[in-house]
């Protein structure tokens, strides 16, 4: 009985002081995370039998996307250079990307920039390709 | 041009001498789980070999590019598939259909290693896409049916989707150093 009163005190500290903490945690970072990442998300890109999951991903500048490899070969996520002459002058102004080699069972993140070109593929296996569309 | 046709010609004597064969003799439809793993196996080092041989003699930035995938995911396989082999404590057998993988490929390999340039890299590409083409016909139709061990089925069905890309990736190499 009197060990129940004395934890049911500690309990009622701890906890305050927790509440304590929270309150000051938030107060804290709620105007940074408002700011300045509340609009960015990650975006998670599934490679699974040689398919990039979701294909085409809606993303805005500064989100960035991971790309999780759960084959049990290496990939890459690749930005498609153009390649008729039409086609170059087009994009030239778009930026070229590749993640590195994104290993078996490993992962790549990359931030997306506003130019960055859309179209993408696995330098690999030239045969997987996906794209990014900007909301 | 003439020297392109004889070594297109060559690769698919080859490719039908190891059928014909196969077909008088044995059977790869009666092969066990352990002996289609030592073909696939055996499968997986030849293509390794062209791939070094490859890297060894080629300029070209395509094939040098598809014969590094070569090394990489022909290893990632082999490396799954001994892992497997391990956790099912079993041991890969030698067969027919091995041995006779392992002749054609001896042949294969000497005439590559006597071509240059852009001779051997139309080769090269030309044999890749014919090897993917019948190692995958293998595995779809004869093996992955025949298969009774459904963890060496999976690892199968997994290895035949790398095997068509990179029969889709030759296929584009062919294109590009013709
Ligand atoms: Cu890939």
């Amino acid at each position: 009985m009197i060990a129940n009163i004395w934890s049911a005190k500690v309990c009622r500290a701890v906890l305050g002081a927790w509440m304590l903490t929270l309150l000051v945690a938030c107060t804290l970072t709620l105007p940074v995370t408002s700011s300045a990442f509340a609009e960015s998300t990650n975006h998670l890109i599934e490679i699974k039998g040689f398919v990039y999951d979701p294909v085409t991903l809606n993303v805005n500048a500064g989100d960035s996307i991971t790309w999780v490899n759960n084959d049990f070969v290496s990939h890459t996520a690749t930005a498609v250079l153009a390649s008729s002459q039409n086609e170059v002058s087009e994009v030239s102004n778009l930026q070229y990307w590749t993640t590195e080699e994104i290993l078996p069972g490993g992962k790549e993140t990359m931030l997306v920039e506003q130019s960055m070109i859309l179209e993408y593929f696995c330098k690999y296996h030239p045969s997987m390709k996906a794209s990014i569309a900007r909301n | 041009m003439k020297m392109n046709l004889k070594t297109a010609s060559f690769l698919g004597a080859a490719i039908l001498t190891s059928c014909t064969l196969s077909a008088q003799s044995q059977s790869p439809a009666e092969l066990n789980d352990l002996q289609i793993a030592h073909v696939a196996y055996i499968a997986d080092n030849i293509d390794i070999q062209y791939a070094h041989l490859a890297l060894a003699l080629s300029e070209n930035p395509t094939v040098r590019e598809f014969a590094q995938t070569m090394v990489r995911d022909h290893n990632g396989v082999n490396a799954q598939a001994l892992a497997l082999l391990k956790k099912l404590d079993a041991q890969p057998q030698n067969n027919f259909l091995s041995e006779s993988l392992q002749a054609d490929a001896k042949g294969i390999i000497n005439n590559l290693a006597s071509l240059r340039g852009a001779e051997f890299d139309r080769a090269y590409a030309e044999n890749e896409l014919a090897y993917h083409q019948a190692v995958n016909g293998l595995i779809e139709n004869t093996f992955i049916p025949n298969i009774d061990n459904a963890e060496v089925k999976a690892l199968f069905i997994a290895g035949l989707e790398i095997f068509k890309a990179h029969e889709a990736a030759a296929k584009l190499m062919v294109s590009n150093v013709r």
